[in-house]
């Protein structure tokens, strides 16, 4: 199987090479979208076996994502791993999302990190993704437990059913994670979760926190306006 | 006359030669300097025959010509920024298809360069 993984990168110079080249040990198909990054982030990677693609400004995740998406479709991905720049996730996550995949119970395979594995997850972040899951589950109807997860994967055949076109966003944000819940739901596609555990450091902690009132306020006006 | 209609005079006046400036210039089009030409005029008139404003007041049942000129400022600004907003988002969403759409030309070719393809098209 064809399996493409796509990395979005923002401003991870200092561990993006690391990241990829463990991919690299397992995945030969590798996309890493550099979105506007001002550091060396493109400069680490460019000499590595992967498809390079770079945004001139930074447009944020969800658009690193559709660009690496699109991309990988047309170099004939099969399944599609989208995955975080930085170091987050597991490489044994990535393969258990694609294993669940090819069993071929469900279009789109979301990891977890509130399946039971425990993780050294900070506090404030626990928070802050029980209201995104209550939020999510009050207004959009859907029951996920993870509706943050930045590790899903999905069929991207252009034989067989491809999930990608029914799941394809529109925002460039990180509300594309909400968003794609919201285009499964429209859509009857199946989801299955995943368990994974998710890798915190200094450095992830301090990251800024993806939901935050104001994207909720818009996904909601949206939503009562479609 | 009063300090104040002098100053709005004079405003108008440099708003009407700039409008003519760019008219000239081709930067708006002949109906829009109409327009635009019509509501400074208005506001002129309006300015030297405060009657007219009360006038106008009271046929629509305001108190004041003054309180009418605020409402109707409030009601076009509150427009004026509903479409800058909706603009604003239209050419965020264009400038993000316009980049995304040249990071994966980029990459195409990057692509294709590296499996040789291009070399071959060039042959032929």
């Amino acid at each position: 199987m064809n399996i493409f993984i796509v990395v979005p990168a923002y401003n991870e110079g200092q561990r993006i090479k690391k990241v990829v080249e463990l991919l690299l040990t397992k995945f030969s198909n590798v996309i890493v979208v550099n979105d506007g990054s001002k550091d060396n982030t493109g400069e680490e990677i460019k000499s590595l076996p992967i498809y390079y693609c770079e945004h001139a400004v930074n447009l944020g995740q969800g658009a690193g994502l559709k660009t690496g998406t699109e991309l990988a479709i047309g170099l004939g991905a099969e399944v599609i791993v989208h995955a975080d720049a930085d170091g987050q996730h597991r490489l044994e996550d990535i393969e258990k999302l694609v294993i669940e995949l090819e069993k071929g119970n469900a279009d789109i395979v979301i990891g977890s990190r509130f399946l039971g594995v425990k993780s050294n997850m900070p506090k404030r972040k626990k928070i802050i993704l029980f209201l995104a899951k209550l939020f999510v589950r009050l207004f959009f109807r859907i029951k996920i437990t993870d509706p943050q997860s930045g590790l899903r994967a999905f069929r991207a055949s252009p034989v067989g059913a491809s999930a990608w076109p029914k799941i394809k966003f529109t925002y460039d944000d990180f509300r594309h994670c909400t968003e794609i819940l919201f285009l499964i739901k429209k859509n009857r596609l199946k989801f299955v979760e995943v368990p994974i555990k998710v890798n915190y450091d200094e450095h992830s902690c301090n990251k800024k926190l993806r939901p935050k009132i104001k994207m909720a306020a818009e996904l909601l006006l949206d939503k009562l306006i479609k | 006359m009063s300090i104040i209609q002098l100053i709005i005079f004079l405003f108008v006046l440099i708003v009407i030669v700039k409008l003519i400036k760019r008219l000239r210039t081709r930067d708006i089009s002949l109906p829009i300097f109409l327009l635009w030409l019509l509501f400074w005029i208005g506001a002129a008139a309006i300015t030297w025959k405060t009657v007219i404003l009360d006038r106008l007041a009271d046929l629509v049942g305001v108190g004041r010509g003054a309180d009418l000129v605020i409402y109707c400022s409030l009601l076009v600004l509150f427009y004026l920024i509903f479409r800058i907003f909706v603009r604003l988002d239209k050419q965020e969403k264009q400038i993000s298809e316009i980049v995304r759409s040249i990071a994966k030309n980029n990459c195409d070719l990057a692509v294709r360069e590296q499996r040789g393809e291009r070399r071959n098209e060039d042959k032929k």
